[in-house]
C-alpha cells in the first residue's frame, strides 16, 4: 500500500543510504600525520598522501587491492587508518554498495564522537566486540576487534568483552549495543552517526576519507553527486520560478480588477469628455469661420491671369482646402514648355507669395507641350477678399 | 525542502533528468504564457492610463472651453446662424442668383455639442462660367462667419475650355439656443 504523500513530508527526509561493514574484516592503525600549514583542503590532501604512504608500507598488498579509508580531523597529530583486502568482500557485497552515499566499517561511524580522555567505546555485534579507544586526542588511537563464536553463551560474550577491555587503561567505558543510526547532516555531504548516547558528526571531507570504496570509483561518484547537486539547484530554481509565476498570476488578477475599475471610469466619463471635446471642436470651427476664410477665387486670380500667367499656359484644375488655408494647388498645360520657368519666376515675384512658396513639377512633356502641377503658398493674411476677381484666361 | 532534496537525490539519474525536464518545460510554457499576458496587460494598462490622462485633461479644461465657446458664440448673431435646412435653402438661392442651373447639393452632415451645431453640405456645379463661380463664392464669403467654404476644387471641362465644374464643401454654424 502506498504511503500518503503528506507522510513523506511529515516523516522528514529519508536517511542516507550508508553501508556499515563488519569490523572483523579490517585491520586498523594509528598513523602520525604532519601536513604543512596551508589551506584545509591542501592539508587534508597531504594527510591522505601520508596515510596512503604508511599503508603501502604496512599492508602486505598493494593499495589498489585494498579497500581503505582513514579518519583525521584538522589539527590531530595522527590519523586512524583502516583497510581490508578487497577479495574479502564478495561480489554480492560489493554490488550492494551501488547507490550508497557512504561505505564504511561499522566502528568508523563513531570515530568522531566527543568523549573524555581514556574512554573506550565498545560496539557489540553478533560476530564480536569492537573497542575504540581515545587516549586524549580527537582521533582514537586504537581500534581492536575481538570475535566471538556464533554459538557463544552470554558468559562467553561477557568474557570476551572483559578480555578486550583489559587491553586498554580505560577510565570510562561506553557500551553501544543498539544499531548505529546515521542521518544526513545540516550541510551537503555531512553525516551524523548516533549510538550509545554518543553523537559523531562528519563533514563532507571527513566522510569522503572514511569511505572504503575504490578511489577511482569514489571520484566518479563525487562527479555524479556534483551533477546531482546542479540538477537539484536547477529544480529549486524551477520551483522558485513557479513561486514567482504564481505571484505574477496574482498580480495579473489584481491588475485585471484594477483595470476593470479604470475602464468603468473611462466609460462613465466618456459622454462628458465627448461633449467637451465636441464643444472645443465647434468653438474652434466658429473661430475659423470668423478669422480664417478660405479665399480660393482670390488666390486663383492672383496667379491665373496676365501679366503673371503667360498666354500659352492653360489651367486644367485648381484646388484649395481649409487645412492649408494659404495654399492653392493647380494643374495646367502649355504648348511652350519654355514658359514654365518664366511663369514660376513671375509667381515668385508676387509680394503675396511666401519665400520658397512655389513648387512646380512637370508631369508630362512632349516636344513643346507640357503638363505641370503647381503648389503656391501665400503669406498669411496677404490675400484679401476681393469681390469680382479677374477671371483667368 | 530538505525532504524534497533527499527524495530528489535518491532518485536514479534518468528519473532526475526526467523530473528536471518536466519542471523546465512547465517553467518555459507557463513563463512564456505569463509573459505574453503580462505584456498584453501592460499595453492595455498603458493605453487606459493615456486615455484617462487625456480625459482628465479635457475635464480640467471644461470651464475654459465652455467660456471660449461662449465668447465665440457672443461674436455671432443667433438669428443669422443657419440650421441644415436654412443652409441648403440659402445655398440654393445663391446658386440661382449666380445663374447656375446644373447643380447638386448633398444632404447635410451635422455635428453638435452643447448649444452649437455645425452643418456641412457639398455643392457640385457643372458647366459654369468663371464669372458665375466668382459670383457664387463672393456671395458665400459675404455671409461669413455664418457660412464658410471648407474645400474648393475647380475643373475645366473639357480641358482648356471656359466651361467649369466646381465642388465646394460649405459649412454653417448654428446656435441651437442662447447660452445662459
Amino acid at each position: 500500500m502506498c504511503a500518503s504523500p503528506l507522510s513523506i513530508f511529515r516523516d522528514g527526509p529519508p536517511p542516507p543510504k550508508v553501508v556499515l561493514l563488519p569490523a572483523a574484516l579490517f585491520f586498523t592503525r594509528s598513523i602520525p600525520v604532519n601536513p604543512d600549514p596551508g589551506a584545509e583542503a591542501d592539508r587534508r590532501r597531504q594527510a591522505a598522501a601520508q596515510v596512503e604512504l604508511a599503508l603501502e608500507g604496512l599492508a602486505p598488498f598493494p593499495l589498489a587491492q585494498l579497500n581503505y579509508g582513514f579518519f583525521w580531523t584538522e589539527g590531530a597529530p595522527a590519523a586512524l587508518a583502516f583497510a581490508a583486502y578487497r577479495r574479502r568482500f564478495t561480489a554480492e557485497q560489493a554490488a550492494a554498495w551501488e547507490g550508497a552515499e557512504l561505505v564504511i566499517p561499522a566502528f568508523a561511524a563513531l570515530l568522531h564522537a566527543s568523549v573524555a580522555p581514556a574512554t573506550t567505546v565498545v560496539l557489540a555485534a553478533p560476530e564480536g566486540f569492537t573497542a575504540i579507544y581515545w587516549d586524549g586526542a580527537a582521533v582514537p588511537s586504537r581500534v581492536v576487534h575481538r570475535p566471538v563464536a556464533e554459538d557463544a553463551t552470554d558468559e562467553d560474550r561477557a568474557a570476551a568483552r572483559e578480555a578486550l577491555l583489559r587491553q586498554f587503561e580505560s577510565k570510562r567505558v561506553i557500551d553501544v549495543t543498539e544499531p548505529i543510526v546515521i542521518a544526513a547532516g545540516s550541510a551537503d555531504g555531512h553525516f551524523v552517526a548516533r549510538g550509545g548516547g554518543l553523537e559523531s558528526p562528519f563533514n563532507a571531507a571527513e566522510a569522503a576519507a572514511l569511505d572504503v570504496r575504490a578511489k577511482d570509483e569514489l571520484a566518479v561518484l563525487r562527479r555524479a553527486r556534483r551533477r546531482d547537486v546542479v540538477l537539484w539547484r536547477t529544480a529549486v530554481a524551477c520551483i522558485i520560478a513557479f513561486g514567482v509565476f504564481a505571484l505574477g498570476e496574482l498580480a495579473l488578477i489584481g491588475g485585471g480588477l484594477w483595470q476593470r475599475t479604470r475602464a468603468v471610469r473611462i466609460r462613465a466619463q466618456a459622454p462628458t469628455v465627448a461633449r467637451i471635446s465636441g464643444l472645443s471642436d465647434i468653438a474652434n470651427r466658429i473661430n475659423d469661420l470668423r478669422t480664417k476664410r478660405l479665399l480660393p477665387i482670390e488666390m486663383i486670380s492672383l496667379v491665373g491671369f496676365a501679366p503673371v500667367k503667360p498666354d500659352a499656359v492653360y489651367f486644367l484644375q485648381a484646388q484649395a482646402s481649409k487645412d492649408k488655408l494659404y495654399t492653392i494647388n493647380f494643374r495646367a498645360q502649355t504648348d511652350n514648355a519654355a514658359e514654365i520657368p518664366v511663369y514660376r519666376n513671375a509667381i515668385e515675384q508676387l509680394p503675396q507669395v511666401a519665400p520658397d512658396g512655389v513648387d512646380i513639377q512637370t508631369d508630362n512633356a512632349r516636344a513643346q507641350m507640357a503638363q505641370f502641377r503647381a503648389t503656391v503658398t501665400f503669406k498669411p493674411g496677404s490675400v484679401k477678399f476681393a469681390p469680382g476677381a479677374t477671371p483667368p484666361s | 525542502m530538505s525532504t524534497l532534496r533527499a527524495l530528489f537525490l535518491a532518485r536514479p539519474a534518468r528519473e532526475k533528468f526526467l523530473i528536471l525536464a518536466l519542471l523546465v518545460a512547465v517553467v518555459v510554457i507557463w513563463g512564456s504564457n505569463l509573459l505574453g499576458r503580462a505584456q498584453a496587460f501592460a499595453s492595455e494598462a498603458k493605453s487606459t492610463s493615456t486615455e484617462l490622462k487625456d480625459q482628465a485633461l479635457w475635464i480640467s479644461r471644461k470651464d475654459r472651453i465652455e467660456k471660449y465657446a461662449e465668447q465665440e458664440a457672443a461674436n455671432l448673431d443667433q438669428s443669422q446662424t443657419l440650421d441644415a435646412l436654412r443652409l441648403t435653402s440659402t445655398v440654393q438661392n445663391l446658386v440661382q442668383e449666380a445663374g447656375l442651373t446644373q447643380i447638386n447639393i448633398s444632404p447635410s452632415q451635422d455635428t453638435s455639442a452643447g448649444n452649437f451645431a455645425f452643418h456641412t453640405i457639398m455643392l457640385s456645379v457643372q458647366r459654369a462660367s468663371w464669372d458665375q463661380i466668382v459670383k457664387l463664392c463672393g456671395e458665400l464669403q459675404d455671409r461669413a462667419p455664418y457660412i464658410g467654404i471648407d474645400n474648393f476644387s475647380l475643373l475645366a471641362s473639357p480641358p482648356g475650355s471656359d466651361s467649369l465644374n466646381a465642388n465646394l464643401n460649405i459649412s454653417s454654424v448654428e446656435i441651437v439656443r442662447t447660452p445662459e
